[in-house]
């Protein structure tokens, strides 16, 4: 059988069959009793929902670790024979594949699908794919802060929490933190931007959106598996989870059962390319020589040769007390400690700079997204903004981190990126001279609203808090 | 190999701070059974409550010997925390101040259960351990347990250094230690009545707490736990009622 090619969402016309299908289909599952597996309400309900269910699997979503990506890809997979089997009950394709959202597509791609932005559909009637309380509405676009996966896709491993995948966690439980650099972004910065039932994992899944945006990450996925390899630890590679097929029948499925999406699991995406990985660094930033007291030497990560050991990576400065992000930039120093950054042993140096933002707390997730910026110059510019961000904070799960609806210990939400590249161009650029200190500064990242007049009637923008503070309890460096 | 092995602890100490810690919990271990074997060959008394003779009286030194050996492991998670986001110069003195506000909230206690004990020495009889089971067995399945519980997993930011780094370490060690008192109090009480040599319920009881706190699925841990409490407190209330007593 050939395989179901999944087609970005914007190469389609607001009423191409393969919406106006799953707009059908859509509808006809939400008309279903929440007891029925394949009705939307239960579907939405295994990745997350306040109040138990009929019957498992529910609240089974996996976030904060390594099997964030396999777990979603085999819900998408199950979720996607579910809504073949009532397109086809509707009359529509036997080839129906739920299509993607490239948000970092260029041009209006980073605005809501058109399908999904009107109240009604154009022959009359609600739209099943509109969602009320969106904070993302008429052409409201996505920056493209959050939308860009490439320090995802630049990233050489699969596990550590400033990895492509995600850090080890156990295989129960709903949250953690050792969230992978795709995880966060754009997956956690989109949830929260777009706002709305979408911002809570625990809602997510009832807005049809959801599903064209997990189809994109795990598209992001499968052009990284192209060129690099999943983890082949056991405990990654037999992990079993939960879902229900197309008849509504429970099945399960493995991470090493969903790694190969063409011959495993028989679908494809279409031909649009991804940039997969960054240029090779410039001469210029080959020999860089960092300031005072950083270790000299080619500034660049040396990853390590096979079989060598690595040391853990040292702590060697922090901040030393909470801020309090509100809305508006804040900055704090972090001072760098000599002692500490030249105990780290020479024969054990990688030369990798990590950021660590610490102890991330808010009552409940404010629907925003902060840049994370390195010694970024007073009234930044586009250019500077891009050059000078190390990575984001959103805060997609924090209520479930804090408090776990589920038998699964407590976490304080904790976020890593590597800092390695941007410090060596700032040397190189003579943007950072004084080794001694790094300033870090938190920028909010909001919705861009485009040159075109907005949608009309479009109702007032709810259910979001930005105004909810998060305080960060500690900003790290870390040494390797 | 000795060479390769030593040249490389400096990599793991760095990797494992906590190995130092690590060792200490063990040590308190070579006491506890050192005094367990001279309690049954020597005639003498085992810790903490010398409860293989008759009324017993617990004394501050085998109360913090046995919290040192029940409750490391568990806490080895907090003092890990505490080592591995401190500068590496002062990780040591880190580590020191966690471990030492730790063991005040279990000082605390232990006082208060010397003070007890010496006003109103325990009778470790079959009914008094059939009692503290059913209190620890109940007190696993209350909200208030799950609450102690979480917060062991709960930690704060910690300066680099300076005072307020100093004073972040006691605190997160203040909390751990109230945390772990919360939820692990009523087990120390059982060691309190349990009759006979005590290292079997020792490490039985220690193996319970690690386990609840390094567990995957806590609930479910607390809950086995519960379960196996309220049968041993069956047991014990079985022998009390065929009026068996184990100092006879």
């Amino acid at each position: 059988m050939a395989p179901f090619i999944r087609v970005d969402v914007w190469s389609l016309g607001a009423n191409d069959p393969i919406i106006t299908a799953y707009a059908d289909a859509v509808a006809a599952m939400q008309a279903k009793p929440a007891a029925d597996p394949t009705s939307w309400d239960y579907q939405a309900a295994i990745h997350g929902v306040f109040a138990a269910v009929a019957s498992p699997p529910y609240n089974e979503c996996r976030h904060g670790g390594w099997y964030f990506l396999p777990w979603h890809r085999a819900y998408l997979y199950y979720f996607e024979r579910i809504v073949r089997a009532q397109v086809i009950a509707n009359g529509g394709a036997a080839t129906w594949a739920i299509p993607y959202w490239n948000y970092d597509g260029g041009g209006n791609h980073n605005e809501l699908p058109l399908a999904f932005r009107d109240p009604n559909r154009p022959g009359g009637g609600p739209n099943p794919l509109y969602v009320p309380n969106r904070a993302m509405q008429g052409n409201a676009g996505l920056d493209p802060a959050v939308t860009s996966p490439a320090n995802a896709l630049g990233r050489p491993s699969f596990t550590g929490t400033s990895e492509f995948g995600g850090d080890q966690t156990p295989a129960v439980g709903q949250f953690y933190t050792q969230t992978g650099e795709l995880e966060k972004t754009p997956h956690n910065d989109v949830h929260d931007l777009i706002g709305g039932i979408m911002s809570s994992p625990y809602t997510a899944a009832r807005d049809p959106i959801f599903w064209l945006h997990h189809a994109n990450i795990d598209r992001v996925w499968w052009r990284w598996q192209q060129t690099h390899a999943n983890p082949n630890a056991p405990a990654w590679q037999n992990a079993v989870f939960p879902f229900v097929d197309a008849g509504g029948a429970p099945v399960t499925a493995t991470c090493a059962g969903v790694e190969d999406t063409l011959n495993q699991l028989n679908y494809t995406y279409d031909a649009i390319a991804i940039a997969l990985v960054p240029p090779p660094l410039p001469t210029r930033l080959l020999t860089v020589k960092w300031p005072d007291p950083w270790p000299e030497g080619p500034q660049s990560p040396r990853p390590p040769a096979k079989g060598e050991s690595v040391g853990a990576r040292q702590i060697v400065g922090a901040t030393t007390s909470p801020i309090v992000l509100v809305g508006a930039p804040a900055q704090v120093t972090v001072a760098v400690d000599r002692r500490a950054l030249l105990a780290v042993p020479a024969a054990e140096r990688q030369q990798r700079v990590f950021l660590d933002v610490e102890n991330i707390e808010a009552v409940r997730d404010p629907g925003a997204v902060y840049g994370v910026y390195v010694n970024l110059p007073e009234d930044p510019s586009d250019e500077a903004l891009a050059t000078h961000r190390v990575g984001n904070v959103s805060l997609f799960g924090i209520e479930r981190m804090r408090d776990p609806l589920n038998d699964t210990p407590v976490h304080a939400l904790r976020l890593s990126m590597e800092i390695t590249a941007v410090l060596n161009r700032l040397a190189a650029d003579q943007e950072w001279t004084d080794g001694g200190r790094i300033d870090v500064t938190f920028r909010p990242i909001t919705l861009r609203m485009s040159a075109g007049a907005p949608t009309p009637d479009i109702p007032q923008v709810t259910g979001r808090h930005p105004d909810t503070p998060i305080t960060v309890g500690r900003v790290s460096l870390y040494y390797l | 190999m000795t060479g390769a092995w030593l040249s490389g602890w400096p990599r793991l100490r760095r990797s494992h701070p906590e190995l130092g810690p690590a060792l200490v919990v063990l040590g308190s271990w070579a006491v506890v059974v050192a005094l367990d074997a001279q309690a049954r060959h020597g005639g003498g008394r085992s810790a903490p409550a010398d409860c293989g003779a008759g009324p017993a009286t617990a004394s501050l030194s085998s109360w913090l010997l046995m919290t040192v050996a029940m409750m490391g492991p568990a806490a080895l998670g907090g003092v890990r925390h505490t080592a591995v986001s401190s500068l590496c110069w002062r990780r040591r003195r880190a580590m020191a101040e966690f471990s030492a506000s730790y063991l005040a909230v279990w000082a605390a206690l232990g006082l208060v259960v010397v003070a007890a004990t010496a006003a109103l020495p325990i009778v470790p009889e079959w009914p008094a351990l059939a009692v503290s089971l059913a209190v620890a067995a109940a007190w696993q399945v209350t909200p208030w347990k799950s609450r102690r519980l979480r917060d062991c997993h709960r930690s704060i930011p910690l300066p680099p250094s300076g005072w307020r780094a100093e004073g972040a370490a006691l605190e997160f060690g203040l909390r751990q230690g109230v945390a772990c008192v919360g939820s692990c109090w009523c087990l120390m009480l059982v060691m309190l009545v349990i009759p006979g040599a005590n290292l079997p319920w020792t490490v039985a009881l220690t193996c319970l707490v690690t386990a609840e706190r390094w567990a995957e699925r806590p609930r479910r841990t607390t809950r086995l736990a519960a379960v196996g409490l309220a049968i041993a407190a069956i047991g014990a209330a079985g022998a009390a009622m065929r009026g068996v007593s184990p100092f006879r």
